[in-house]
């Protein structure tokens, strides 16, 4: 098996196929502490792709209420089961050997969900389950809870800290679904790394299904294929008929009320995305031990149990919620431009007075202020309920 | 560092607390009002400001947001 670069892991790792890189990497930013699960990032989502027969329990973008919600049930906690079988309580980072570039959260010493496979001996290429039809039919089942206000019956409640955790594909730069493929059907996109399923190659063998850690390819039962978040990628590709040949966010993230979304490249230096992940370093991988190098990262919700976060997130959680909690005028004026516009950022400028985002010719698309000045609508004409 | 399983401690009063300030923060951040973000917190379908000002009351929420020089705060 090839031996390949993983940075979030700060060391080299096996995985079936040399590194393919993209010309650049699709790349997105959330912002967990603003999250207010409202789903409407889910039904924009459901609305332009997966509204027809075969689909009904497609959510390629989902929210779920950590710690006790999953969508399949039980994703994360049965894959980290998997792995610590796997690896009986050899997960572990080393964080004295950390290298800004190359190891910034230090290096991981455990097994990837590739390693984990190749070490079993197994016919998989990646440590993983195929979730039963029960677990994926009900998307936030037991996250719900009574919300009768003053009166009426209540069902039980959680009462502990919880956060949503907003998921689609991950767009990984080592995707499991890929290396499981045994048709050959997934491919990387050379352009913008974007991980797409050919529906003309796909049988159906749901070997994606079963190996992507994120349980986020789903089989469609009117076709007999598989299909996934494609990362709206005819909008990145600019052809959208809302805006003539420029390149735009997907829809979960411009449709977000809570403006909590961020696009933008992983790998170009100009990108607020890079500036996050890779200089400020406030968001992080999602489970960055399974392996895949995902390209969708978390800004960690501050009020929850670091050891909880750690796991989900890796080391790097403590020194992100401190710069995120403390943040720095660049910083500041970054969080500005989530869900400023629905045009793609491909570069940025903070002044005193406002962050400036530019498309990828250097064109000024939208300037918002540092500090929000604050509009209250006349009593008619209030939108929020 | 262990990487699988993390003890769930025992719910602290301050579990919500730290939540609901943050959430008031970000939403005044983006330049919200006291008032639109009350809005938020009383509607039941956003479960988690809700269930803040449930348990916290709504002075708690109140007071979260004007602890800061914020516009469109009262000041606390």
């Amino acid at each position: 098996m090839p031996k390949v670069p993983n940075w979030q892991l700060g060391r080299e790792m096996d995985y079936p196929y040399e590194r393919g890189k993209p010309q650049r990497q699709f790349a997105a930013v959330f912002n967990i502490n603003r999250c207010i699960g409202c789903q409407t990032c889910t039904m924009a989502c459901k609305s332009a792709w997966t509204f027809s027969e075969g689909q009904e329990f497609m959510w390629w973008n989902n929210v779920e209420s950590k710690p006790y919600g999953g969508y399949p049930q039980f994703w994360d906690v049965k894959l980290l089961a998997l792995l610590d079988e796997a690896n009986p309580d050899g997960q572990v980072w080393d964080t004295s050997a950390k290298d800004a570039q190359n190891a910034p959260y230090g290096r991981y010493d455990g097994l990837t969900i590739f390693e984990a496979a190749k070490k079993a001996g197994a016919r998989q290429q990646a440590l993983g389950y195929l979730p039963s039809d029960k677990e994926w039919r009900a998307p936030n089942i037991y996250e719900d809870t009574s919300v009768s206000w003053s009166q009426g019956s209540s069902l039980p409640e959680h009462s502990t800290w919880f956060f949503y955790l907003q998921r689609i594909c991950n767009h990984c730069s080592y995707p499991a679904c890929l290396a499981a493929c045994p048709r050959k059907a997934i491919y990387k996109r050379a352009e913008d790394g974007i991980v797409l399923i050919d529906q003309k190659r796909c049988r159906g063998y749901k070997k994606c299904v079963e190996q992507c850690p994120y349980k986020k390819p789903m089989f469609r039962s009117a076709t007999r294929v598989s299909e996934k978040c494609i990362a709206c990628y005819p909008r990145v590709e600019g052809k959208d008929a809302l805006v003539d040949n420029e390149p735009m966010v997907t829809r979960c993230i411009s449709a977000c009320v809570g403006k909590i979304r961020l696009q933008g490249w992983i790998d170009d230096e100009k990108s607020p995305v890079y500036y996050l992940v890779r200089k400020e370093k406030v968001a992080l991988p999602l489970y960055p031990q399974f392996g895949t190098e995902p390209n969708v990262y978390y800004i960690p919700p501050r009020w929850v149990p670091r050891p909880y976060l750690e796991q989900m997130f890796g080391p790097g959680v403590e020194d992100a919620i401190d710069r995120y909690s403390n943040p720095s005028e660049e910083l500041l004026g970054v969080l500005q431009l989530f869900g400023s516009t629905q045009r793609l950022i491909f570069s940025y400028e903070i002044t005193d007075e406002a962050a400036i985002g530019f498309d990828e010719k250097g064109r000024e698309i939208v300037r918002v202020p540092i500090e929000e000045p604050v509009i209250v609508r006349p009593p008619q004409h209030l939108n929020i309920t | 560092m262990a990487l699988v399983a993390a003890v769930l401690p025992a719910p602290t009063d301050e579990d919500l607390a730290e939540m609901g300030r943050c959430y008031v923060e970000e939403f005044a951040r983006m330049g919200w009002s006291e008032d639109a973000v009350m809005r938020v917190f009383c509607n039941p379908f956003y479960r988690g400001p809700h269930a803040v000002y449930r348990r916290k009351g709504e002075q708690f929420v109140r007071g979260a947001g004007r602890s800061g020089d914020r516009r469109g705060w009262e000041r606390g």
